[in-house]
């Protein structure tokens, strides 16, 4: 018989929230459970590392190269990082091989370029890997195209992703989960599995992607729309943002090196606002004054890439194919090794 | 301020502490502050318009009950009034006088003339709905007409139910705002336990149907492969069910926090077995005003013009009626009366079938017939889901068309189907509970460690989407009504 009071609306005449704390209770035990068992499993290598089931197969699909590869041969010396265009030109191990036969210096280095990415996103994710990976060197590769309020949206989702927001210092649950809990990303992973789009890109690039991070191409296709690419070019201010993120990045423990990405020549007189001219005044002059402010170098490689790639290294008018990416790792590793004798460029003793 | 957000979730722990910490005699008028305080959050001009409905009615059915004389034309302009503001918020909303006024004119509407566009105040068509019930109960002396302007205002503007229903009766509501209201244990488990079934349907059943079905598959058909369009169209009536049968669950377990039990709204309509039986257990606090005010009174008139329940008026005309009406309540666009001319077609074939070949009352029927008969009415309701949510008969007629000539790229894969197949027997092994037993707390009967097992994996489930959709702000289809 409960006791009421006539003025009481609420009588609690009995003992609640039994079924509640063991619901929780249960929770707990059995993610606890769940904790543990792949803790064993992975740690023993049963079981693979799960993803970080972040929103971008690409991401996922690099941090997980990255971190096996760092297993394998140790701490990453160098990144490269930019948009798809650097994705294909740098094969880390073409420029690994080349660098260390000029300088003598051996070098672990990784592409962790994404299709997409702008500036803004550069910006972010070098911050990122500079954060975790502390990589000695970071190549950041610059196209005209990064810079368009055009191609922003592509990256937006990247940036918002709480795994990518946590390691860039500002708390979010799920990114603390990510990376803190292996039952976690196994429902990450599980989840990003159940996405066709997700899983096509990530079993595609799984098939293209070298254990250094390069994403391999081959065939060449120079046919040109000849379509104005970029009608209304403007430096994006959320694209300079990201370049001032990379260029505070530059400390005596990380160099950041700003090399610009080549397009095909045919390509340029339809780059930027239909005019050759303009991709220069636009682009190139503007960006590298901008470094230059800050005492940072842009490496060109726009004007003279007929002399280090041939027709047959470019897989379509933007992007290298394999051959290409060979020329343009070594004309890079040759590039930086230079750099670093003449000290225009430190890399801090092994 | 929308149901599903934690601004509501902060909102009701405030009301309910207060409610509990105040005597009785100010719990009504602290309710009533609140629902006018939540509903100020969707604008000024839409809560004045309520205070104003709830003056109107409520003098309206004093005067009713004063005047013997005058009930009658009292109970018509009441009526009128409460129609026609109905009538001309449907036509401002669905566009159409403004149009005639642009092309009477030929020139767009600016200015004062923009009012022709107005929106339909959320909520306007559920507590329209309550206050026209209110008034034919007051004049067929049903209920008394409320001497208190307060509790009234309540029962217009209570907050857990003034967006998108339940459809309340005075009869039943003003009485329980007349008595103290006591809450014990079993009620916040009741209540607790319809929140999480709610949340369960609305935020993780209803927005992965929602995403599973092609987004643009009424507006661009052909763009799609067929078999795109068929699983499109068999999610959308589970996704309905769950998007709808989630808020109302939410709802009805919030305000039983205060002591105020609201009506059921759904009672596992996909196993119904008849077009009747569907609509007894389908948005029931609409069906049952249509019943009592619209097909009941219809149907009396009609018989008592001719008594043969055979003849032909009297079998076609309250069911086209009463679903016409339902048609028009939800929208005025020809789909939408097609809608409900369809859905009052199916009740038509079924009453001739009562009438000429009565056979077994569906619930005596062998098991086998009575599958039968769920599985054909879920098969029959195909088009009416086609017609609700096309938005115009052009758009229903091109995709029902599509659906055996489309020959589009396949969009949907069937991986993309395990999740949406997975919540659609999660949600119909809830209805088959509840339907076996006969008890919407059935849950409740369970031993606590399965109790405590279900609780966890929901609790888990909502924290993973949370997590996953960083807490969406998600609206319901009725309040679009």
């Amino acid at each position: 018989m409960e006791k009421q009071s006539p003025s009481r609306t609420l009588v609690i005449d009995r003992p609640f929230g039994l079924v509640f704390l063991y619901a929780i209770l249960l929770v707990v035990i059995a993610w606890g459970m769940a904790e543990g068992f792949f803790r064993l499993t992975i740690g023993a290598g049963w079981l693979p590392m799960p993803r970080i089931g972040s929103v971008n197969a690409e991401l996922d699909t690099k941090l997980f190269l990255l971190d096996k590869y760092i297993a394998d041969r140790g701490p990453v010396d160098c990144i490269f990082l930019g948009s798809s265009q650097f994705d294909e030109a740098v094969d880390p191990a073409v420029f690994d091989s080349v660098f260390s036969g000029i300088s003598g210096r051996q070098i672990n280095c990784f592409n962790f370029s994404l299709g997409t990415n702008t500036a803004s996103g550069d910006g972010r994710i070098a911050s990122l890997l500079a954060k975790k990976y502390h990589p000695r060197i970071i190549f950041i590769g610059l196209s005209a195209r990064d810079f368009s309020d055009d191609f922003g949206e592509l990256t937006r989702p990247l940036l918002e992703d709480p795994w990518v927001r946590y390691s860039l210092g500002e708390f979010t649950l799920s990114g603390w989960l990510a990376e803190n809990s292996l039952a976690y990303r196994e429902l990450l992973t599980i989840r990003s599995d159940l996405n066709p789009d997700y899983m096509a890109l990530h079993d595609r690039l799984s098939f293209q992607l070298t254990e250094s991070g390069y994403l391999l191409l081959t065939g060449t296709d120079l046919s040109n729309p000849k379509k104005n690419f970029i009608p209304k070019f403007m430096l994006s201010k959320e694209d300079m943002a990201g370049l001032d993120e990379m260029i505070a990045l530059d400390s005596p423990e990380t160099e950041m090196v700003f090399v610009e990405v080549p397009v095909h020549p045919s390509f340029l007189p339809f780059y930027v606002q239909a005019d050759e001219q303009a991709y220069y005044t636009l682009f190139q002059s503007p960006v590298a004054d901008y470094l230059a402010r800050s005492g940072k170098e842009f490496w060109l490689t726009q004007k003279n890439i007929g002399d280090v790639i041939a027709d047959s290294g470019w897989t379509d008018v933007k992007h290298l194919n394999r051959d290409g990416s060979i020329a343009f790792s070594s004309w890079l590793a040759e590039r930086t090794a230079k750099a670093i004798s003449m000290g225009r460029i430190s890399l801090p003793a092994e | 301020m929308d149901i599903i957000s934690l601004n509501f979730l902060f909102f009701v722990i405030i009301a309910l502490v207060v409610y509990y910490v105040l005597p009785f005699r100010y719990q009504n008028a602290w309710l009533l502050v609140a629902s006018l305080v939540f509903y100020l959050t969707w604008g000024v001009g839409v809560t004045l318009l309520l205070v104003f409905v709830s003056l109107v009615n409520f003098f309206l059915a004093r005067r009713m009950s004063a005047s013997e004389n005058h009930r009658r034309h009292l109970l018509i302009l009441g009526l009128v009034l409460n129609v026609s503001a109905l009538v001309f918020f449907r036509l401002t909303s669905s566009g159409y006088i403004i149009r005639a006024v642009e092309y009477l004119s030929g020139r767009p509407a600016e200015g004062s003339l923009s009012i022709l566009n107005a929106l339909l105040p959320i909520g306007f068509s559920f507590y329209i709905l309550q206050a026209i019930s209110y008034l034919v109960d007051v004049y067929q002396k049903q209920i008394p007409p409320s001497d208190n302007l307060p509790d009234f205002c309540l029962y217009m503007a209570y907050f857990p139910r003034l967006l998108s229903g339940p459809i309340e009766r005075a009869r039943v509501f003003l009485p329980q705002l007349a008595r103290p209201r006591r809450v014990n244990a079993d009620a916040w488990s009741r209540s607790i336990m319809q929140i999480l079934i709610g949340l369960l349907r609305k935020v993780l059943i209803a927005e992965v149907l929602k995403a599973a079905i092609p987004e643009y598959m009424f507006n661009r058909p052909l763009e799609y492969a067929a078999t795109d369009l068929a699983v499109g169209i068999a999610i959308y009536g589970f996704w309905l069910y769950n998007d709808f049968a989630g808020y109302t669950g939410i709802v009805r377990g919030v305000s039983g926090l205060f002591g105020i039990q609201l009506s059921p709204n759904f009672q596992q309509p996909f196993f119904a077995r008849s077009f009747v039986e569907f609509w007894n257990r389908w948005h029931m606090s609409l069906s049952f005003w249509l019943r009592d005010y619209i097909y009941f009174p219809l149907s009396r008139s009609l018989l008592r013009k001719n008594p043969n329940p055979k003849k032909l008026l009297n079998i076609l005309v309250p069911p086209l009626a009463t679903m016409l009406f339902s048609g028009f309540w939800h929208n005025l666009g020809v789909y939408m009366l097609g809608w409900g001319a369809l859905h009052g077609l199916y009740q038509v074939f079924e009453r001739f079938a009562s009438v000429y070949r009565p056979g077994l009352p569906a619930q005596k029927r062998p098991w086998l017939v009575q599958v039968l008969n769920a599985i054909k009415i879920n098969l029959l309701l195909i088009p009416t889901w086609i017609l609700f949510g096309s938005g115009s008969l052009q758009r229903a007629f091109r995709f029902t068309s599509a659906l055996f000539t489309a020959e589009g790229k396949p969009a949907v894969l069937p991986v993309q189907m395990i999740v949406p197949a997975v919540w659609i027997i999660i949600s119909l092994m809830i209805d088959w509970f509840q339907y076996h037993s006969g008890n919407e707390f059935i849950f409740l009967k369970w031993r606590r460690f399965a109790q405590a097992g279900a609780l966890a994996a929901i609790l888990l489930a909502l924290a993973l989407n949370s997590l996953w959709n960083e807490i969406p702000v998600a609206s319901f289809i009725y309040q679009g009504f």
